[in-house]
């Protein structure tokens, strides 16, 4: 029998052993709980990170430009980002962003258009449940339950835009259950997170119109005020509650462009060259460019901060503070496309059948030669049509008035002193027999020669100017010229009141070349090819009024959205096909004086006038320069030769900015 | 009296076991000790391996961010000198003195995944001292341009970050291998 003292020895054998692996074991279950829960909050944040991710991404998915709010796109999008970004998401199913409708807009109120969201995935031990909306609710319980956060003060004072209801904010929200390993030791049930992130973005009701609206992209002395020392000036002057605003598309990154002398984006030349009033209800006007939102040096962007300034004053009197120029992503010319190209689609196409008719017995039409009964012309009501037949050099030379709604020119217009005050079409069809061009000009003007449309009064730029009241009733006219140019010169008068008018370049309509070179959705403008595939192009169709100018868009309406109207949104469009507040359209492109109003004549001008390939569209000269409540989009603006332009833009009769802007995260 | 003839056992079996035993511990010991190395070794080299896995995730998604909101354009900010910017930021902020030995691979794409492309001089992969095989955007791993929600006018950031890692276990031959972290971020500029 042994000792108790061998037998203690022999007992105590291995006890280090054994201590140690009790200890370890210990450390281990330790440190898998330490682990276990410590993953969790690493999970938690990484959900977190990848949310943020996606509902900025997704808000700019939102923006398609056009100041709607896309919020199939938006959805779909942080939904794609959300599992890019977070691979275990990435067996996520499709849901809703199996066909992303990239039409489809949120529109508050309307239940069918919310876009939402929910899907389930496990990834291991870990299960998931998202929710992507849009709208989105900040006190939406449907993912999970409520946020508490959504009671503390800071965040319940900013619940986003009643009246948009959540189309504005898109919410991204993960839930993640993960069982425990060692964890199970002090927690038996699954360890669950939940993580949101919401993003808003600020939709603009439109009501924010610029006078100019520059859509070159790269190159600078996109505006230009005169030359040092001269008295040329653009003064913007707010609209009711709309400020004087002007933009430009140009991001100021051609080689062009630098500090030294005429080498800025914008060129006020001289003190006060380029100003920007405030609007009547305190805010300051805006001028802003592509090339600022891009981080661009000042100096680059405009000649000195005294030269090119918004203010928060009223106009010179009242100069207020000024301000700075300020960033805006670019534009382009979608919101004016959006509005206008598919009625003047339709205008191009009637005024091909116009082009199409036969020449010696136009159906629909009563056929005069070159030297009709003017007298006869004068009696005639705007129930009649007359189809004026005279292709030859010499030109189409008429003195009087013609009573006729419909007209049709087949020749170009020299001369002479022509009102047409019932006119509601007007076709200028300048070419031969053969289809080919005559000569440059659709209608040329010299000294003491008229061209009016729905005027009574010929005569001079001092009585009975175009109106710029909303005529209520249907009282417009369409102009439509088939290729040629506008041409005046001095003591020649170009009256155009209530008129849209279209100049169609010469572009017929073909696979490559679309009617009227207009572009099949939004365009592509500046190019200096706006009809690819034109080969020979035919017709040019710039506007050289060297002479007086009276021309303003058809104006039945004013405020279209508001009391008493209250029209919808397909009510606005309806009238927007027909011509409302559209002066001009052109694709031709252009440079030098190939666009050029004024001169020493008088100038009346009221519209939206879209040039969007001139380069420039310059308006010079001294005389008498009236253009209130016109809008200009063309490439680049100029103005010279001491013309100092006075500009209020009303925002019922003009195109607003795109209108999605301050995209910010919120939660 | 029992308490004195336990007090001479007492010393008797300490002086005993104080002879006879010690080897057997110390012997003990150096047979738990490979264990309690690799165990510690492991652990720590371990714990830091998660520490850099951590501050690489954070670094990609920092980086990605970074290059979101950075200007690509006007000049200087050239894309060159743009994704010049995102490495360099990347590796700032994984807070981390073998950030020198992170390969780091950027681009940015402009346009849908469908039809798009990679914006001229955007895309740069710099290796630092991450050796071969060396990280490219060809890597399986470099994330995917997401498939909807942009635009021909969008832009997207990618980024992908490698790093080697080793796990040492002592006794045992090392754990070794290489973590890779990627980001996505919409470009947030014109592009």
């Amino acid at each position: 029998m042994a000792s108790p003292i061998a037998r203690r020895r022999s007992d105590q054998r291995g006890a280090v052993a054994i201590m140690v692996a009790i200890t370890v074991s210990a450390l281990m279950i330790t440190g898998g709980i330490v682990m276990d829960f410590g993953l969790v909050r690493w999970e938690r944040q990484t959900n977190k990170s990848a949310a943020d991710d996606a509902v900025m991404a997704g808000l700019q998915a939102a923006d398609n430009g056009t100041g709607d709010v896309y919020n199939s796109s938006a959805v779909c999008g942080a939904y794609e980002f959300l599992r890019v970004n977070r691979r275990v998401l990435n067996g996520l199913p499709a849901d809703v962003c199996a066909t992303v409708n990239t039409s489809q807009i949120c529109v508050p109120g309307d239940s069918t258009t919310n876009v939402a969201y929910h899907g389930t995935t496990t990834a291991g031990s870990k299960r998931f449940e998202v929710w992507i909306k849009m709208p989105y609710s900040l006190s939406d319980t449907s993912t999970g339950g409520p946020f508490t956060e959504e009671s503390l003060t800071t965040l319940s004072a900013d619940p986003g835009a009643s009246a948009l209801q959540g189309c504005d904010q898109i919410g991204v929200v993960i839930k993640e259950w993960t069982k425990p390993g060692l964890g199970k030791i002090v927690h038996s049930g699954e360890l669950v997170t939940r993580v949101r992130s919401v993003s808003r973005v600020k939709i603009s009701t439109g009501d924010q119109p610029p006078a100019l609206l520059l859509l070159e992209r790269h190159k600078c002395g996109v505006l230009t005020v005169g030359s040092g020392g001269s008295p040329s000036r653009i003064k913007v002057y707010g609209s009711g509650s709309a400020p004087g605003t002007i933009h430009a598309d140009s991001d100021a990154t051609d080689a062009g462009c630098g500090s030294g002398p005429n080498t800025q984006l914008l060129q006020g030349k001289q003190a006060n060259g380029l100003v920007a009033y405030g609007s009547g209800t305190g805010i300051t006007g805006q001028i802003s460019t592509v090339a600022t939102d891009q981080g661009r040096a000042s100096n680059i962007v405009a000649d000195a901060s005294a030269n090119v300034y918004p203010t928060s004053g009223l106009n010179e009197s009242t100069p207020g503070t000024a301000g700075s120029i300020t960033g805006r992503k670019i534009v382009k010319r979608t919101p004016v496309d959006k509005r206008y190209l598919a009625g003047l689609r339709t205008l191009a196409t009637s005024a091909r059948g116009q082009w199409d008719l036969n020449h010696s017995s136009p159906t629909g039409y009563t056929r005069y030669d070159c030297s009709p009964n003017m007298a006869t012309l004068a009696g005639l009501s705007s129930a009649a049509s007359v189809y004026i037949d005279c292709p030859g050099s010499s030109g189409i030379t008429l003195n009087g008035t013609i009573g006729a709604g419909r007209i049709f020119f087949h020749g170009f217009i020299k001369n002479g002193k022509l009102a047409m005050p019932n006119a509601t079409q007007v076709y200028i069809d300048d070419t031969n027999d053969s289809g080919a061009k005559i000569t440059a000009n659709a209608i040329t003007l010299g000294n003491n020669n008229g061209f009016c449309v729905r005027a009574t009064s010929c005569d001079t730029l001092a009585t009975g100017t175009c109106s710029l009241t909303p005529t209520g009733g249907l009282s417009q006219a369409d102009l439509v010229v088939r290729r040629g140019n506008l041409n005046s010169s001095s003591g020649g008068l170009l009256r155009l009141c209530n008129t849209r008018g279209l100049l169609a370049g010469g572009q017929l309509g073909t696979a490559t070349n679309p009617e009227a070179c207009l572009p099949t959705s939004n365009g592509i403008a500046p190019t200096s090819t706006p009809c690819p595939g034109s080969s020979t192009p035919a017709g040019s169709s710039l506007v050289g009024l060297a002479g007086s100018t009276d021309w303003t868009a058809p104006n039945r309406y004013g405020d279209m959205a508001g009391p008493p109207l209250n029209m919808t949104k397909a009510q606005q469009q309806t009238a927007w096909d027909g011509g409302e507040d559209l002066a001009l359209w052109t694709e031709t492109y252009g440079t030098g004086s190939d666009f050029k109003m004024a001169g020493g004549g008088s100038m009346h001008v009221g519209g939206v006038f879209m040039t969007p390939n001139a380069a420039p569209f310059t308006v010079t000269g001294n005389g008498n320069q009236d253009l209130t409540n016109a809008q200009f989009i063309a490439t680049s603006f100029a103005v010279d030769g001491g013309a100092v332009l006075t500009m209020r833009v009303d925002p019922y009769n003009a195109v607003g900015l795109p209108s999605l802007y301050d995209f910010r995260m919120v939660r | 009296m029992n308490e004195p003839r336990q007090k001479r056992h007492r010393t008797l079996t300490s002086g005993l076991r104080s002879r006879g035993e010690s080897g057997a511990v110390a012997l003990e010991f150096a047979l738990i000790l490979p264990i309690l190395a690799m165990l510690l070794l492991g652990t720590v080299t371990a714990g830091m391996t998660y520490a850099h896995g951590i501050g690489l995730s954070n670094a990609v998604r920092e980086g990605a961010r970074f290059g979101a909101t950075g200007s690509i354009s006007p000049s200087p900010a050239t894309p060159g000198t743009w994704n010049t910017a995102v490495i360099s930021r990347i590796r700032a902020t994984q807070f981390d003195s073998s950030a020198g030995a992170t390969a780091v691979c950027v681009r940015l794409w402009k346009g849908t995944a469908a039809a798009g492309s990679v914006v001229t001089g955007s895309d740069n992969c710099d290796q630092g001292t991450f050796g071969t095989p060396a990280l490219t955007i060809a890597d399986t791993a470099f994330p995917a341009v997401p498939a909807s929600g942009l635009t021909t006018d969008s832009c997207v950031v990618q980024v992908l970050a490698a790093q080697r890692y080793s796990i040492t276990l002592g006794v045992l031959p090392s754990l070794g291998g290489t973590m890779k972290r990627a980001a996505v971020a919409r470009y947030e500029r014109a592009c």
